[in-house]
């Protein structure tokens, strides 16, 4: 008890590769949204909609690749540099976040399950994502290198005393 | 399990009976559209619908016959055995250590025929988490208690072996007490009248009474009737009218108190032992019951008007309990004055205290509260003045509820913390309180804005184990503030590993 307490904390911030995959999974969702308001401004021209309903949709064009632009080039570098965690014998600290920021604190005592998982994308880079569940509700890290997400699952499952058939 | 060893007992046949009637209820409107408005059995369509309606009827009495029949259930000293199913014969059994607590609940019929709904709750979350009777004696639903009572006593008794409970929160609490009850409060008729009075629901008749009318409006032309009226209030004297409006709000507040009566008539809250008890209801009397160690945290609510009066309701916020349980039931003083509710509070629930003086918000959380945006007023008055431009006073009305809302909110919004509780205050128009104790919390989660980050606060959001309702989240209070909340919070006091960005 008393030497798991001692222990020593992990903590950390995500890969760089990470970087990579949520500009990857942000780029898909864009390019629909881009798609979108192309056809809508061809459609305006093609048709010759009125000329305000022209400007509005170039316009909507217009945000739509800034704001795409903006959030793949910044906003996700952010999302992956500005995540860290802290996992210690007692508690897991988790701090993310890039307009809005967000601390939360768990005891360990509280943790009720640790899961693993990963999609195509996350497989393709050998990243993992776990998630904390407690009684509250549950938090993520998202897209940690796989064998270490491997030993952080099974710490936390040993300091929370999580029987091992909760472990998926 | 050996089926000879148990004593077998069916629901008494009343039981049958009640749920026939049920039925019975449930099908009066096409049976009575069927049978009795349209009795035609000239087309064949009309043949065939009445008798699949008829032979859907007997198979559900069938069925129910057999349901009720084949429906067992035995008691040993450590388990409880169910037996039930018409097709599928199911055999259940559940350890009497499991069952937290008992509900009863008696509708109006079952009290006739003079049975009780039982309902056994255990602390599982699944779909098999209770476990109903539908429908006992009251002598057979005290002779279950018993034996609920004697194994948890003999459990608690052999509780010098650690015991299987999830953390050591729920041990501290438990207080080894023999029942009977002791009353802890009893609603007099004084209370419900008061508190029906300082309902808002006072006004809700006239919404009501408009919905109703238009509905009749519908069916039967009332146009005439209308006019009439009309003709009447323009004729008539201010006095006429006002007589009108007062006696149509006190045929509301009579409605509101009977209501109030039915529901809350005869409520009594009870300790029994380590248990919570609240008995209510005049014609459908339940009484729901809540173990002391699964209280997470308990809720002040004060309306609008009954702040005026002192008068508060207190909840509770349990753990792992039925839905039904969690809703309305929690409540266990639904409106009572101050004073009294925080003598039983500080009496019977003294393992959350409250504080006397609380922190209130810095000068500029109302700067920030009253800069935002609201984009429901924003939305609302661009639509009224670009469609219904004549209504446009109105608007006066609502900003002046937006921002209303906002500086009372900053005059509510409170919080104080020590060693072992930590209390909040919140609410606009109706405030809300909130207290719960370092070990009950599951987690604290701070979050801050583009915007509160430029004025230094942030919002909080406490959770304990009660599922939804037992999330308390309180908005712009200082970061500092909510940093030496984490810091409280935290199990490694005086560290500041992770840096906050920005």
């Amino acid at each position: 008890m008393s030497e798991i307490e001692t222990a020593s904390p992990i903590s950390g911030t995500l890969p760089v590769e990470a970087r990579t995959v949520f500009r990857l999974s942000s780029a898909i969702f864009y390019v629909i949204g881009l798609i979108i308001t192309g056809a809508l401004v061809f459609a305006a021209v093609w048709f010759d909609w009125p000329g305000w309903l022209q400007v509005t949709a170039y316009g909507l064009l217009a945000i739509a690749v800034i704001y795409s632009l903006v959030d793949i080039i910044v906003f996700q570098k952010w999302k992956q540099e500005r995540f860290t965690y802290l996992v210690q014998p007692l508690e897991i600290r988790l701090h993310h976040g890039i307009i809005t920021t967000h601390d939360v604190l768990i005891p360990m005592t509280k943790v009720q399950y640790v899961h693993a998982k990963q999609g195509p994308l996350l497989r393709k880079f050998g990243l993992q994502t776990i998630t904390i569940g407690t009684a509250a509700g549950s938090h993520e890290i998202y897209a940690i290198e796989e064998s270490f997400a491997k030993t952080l699952r099974e710490q936390i499952a040993v300091y929370a005393r999580i029987e091992e058939e909760d472990v998926v | 399990m050996t089926e000879a060893s148990l004593t077998w007992h069916r629901l008494p046949t009343r039981v049958l009976v009640l749920r026939i009637v049920d039925m019975l209820k449930s099908f009066a409107i096409p049976i009575v559209i069927l049978f009795v408005l349209n009795n035609d059995w000239e087309t064949t369509f009309g043949i065939i619908l009445r008798v699949a309606v008829l032979l859907f009827i007997g198979f559900d009495l069938l069925q129910k016959f057999f349901g009720w029949r084949n429906f067992r259930y035995a008691l040993d000293e450590k388990t409880m055995y169910v037996i039930e199913g018409n097709w599928m014969k199911q055999e259940k059994s559940l350890p009497l250590y499991k069952i937290q607590s008992v509900h009863s609940n008696s509708p109006f019929f079952y009290r006739l025929l003079g049975v009780v709904e039982l309902t056994f709750d255990t602390n599982a979350n699944s779909d098999d988490a209770s476990f109903k009777l539908a429908g006992v004696f009251p002598g057979e639903a005290k002779r279950l208690e018993d034996v609920l009572d004697q194994s948890r006593r003999r459990r608690l008794d052999a509780s010098t072996e650690p015991s299987e409970s999830e953390d050591g929160v729920t041990e501290k609490t438990v207080t080894i007490e023999k029942p009977p009850g002791v009353r802890l409060y009893t609603l007099s008729t004084r209370e419900i009248l008061l508190a029906s009075l300082t309902s808002l629901s006072v006004f809700a008749i006239f919404p009501v009474a408009s919905t109703i009318i238009t509905y009749i409006d519908d069916f039967i032309n009332l146009d005439g009737t209308f006019d009439q009226i009309g003709d009447w209030v323009i004729s008539a004297s201010v006095i006429a009218i006002g007589v009108l409006i007062l006696s149509i709000l006190l045929l509301s507040v009579v409605i509101g108190t009977v209501i109030n009566f039915l529901k809350y008539g005869n409520f009594v809250l009870e300790r029994r032992g380590d248990r919570i008890r609240v008995e209510k209801g005049l014609l459908n009397r339940s009484a729901k019951e809540i173990p002391y160690e699964k209280i997470q945290a308990i809720r002040i609510k004060e309306t609008f008007i009954r702040r005026w009066f002192n008068i508060i309701g207190v909840e509770l916020v349990a753990a792992g309990t039925m839905d039904e349980l969690k809703d309305e039931s929690s409540t266990i003083l639904p409106f009572v004055k101050r004073d009294k509710a925080m003598a039983v509070l500080n009496e019977h629930f003294s393992q959350f205290a409250w504080a006397d003086t609380l922190h209130r918000l810095p000068k500029r959380s109302l700067g920030i509260k009253l800069m935002r945006i609201s984009w429901f007023g924003v939305i609302v008055t661009g639509i009224v003045i670009y469609f219904f431009r004549e209504y446009a006073w109105w608007l006066l009305l609502l900003w002046a509820l937006i921002v209303g809302g906002r500086v009372l909110s900053y005059y509510t919004t409170r919080y104080v913390r020590n060693e072992t509780f930590i209390q909040l205050r919140t609410g606009a128009f109706n405030v809300r309180s909130f207290v719960t104790d370092k070990p009950r919390i599951e987690q604290i989660h701070v979050s801050q804005s583009w915007l509160q980050r430029r004025f230094g606060l942030c919002n909080v959001v406490l959770s304990t184990r009660g599922g939804l309702l037992s999330i308390e989240s309180i908005e712009d209070i200082p970061k500092r503030e909510a940093d030496a909340m984490l810091d409280w919070f935290s199990r490694y006091p005086n560290e500041k590993e992770m840096k906050t960005s920005g």
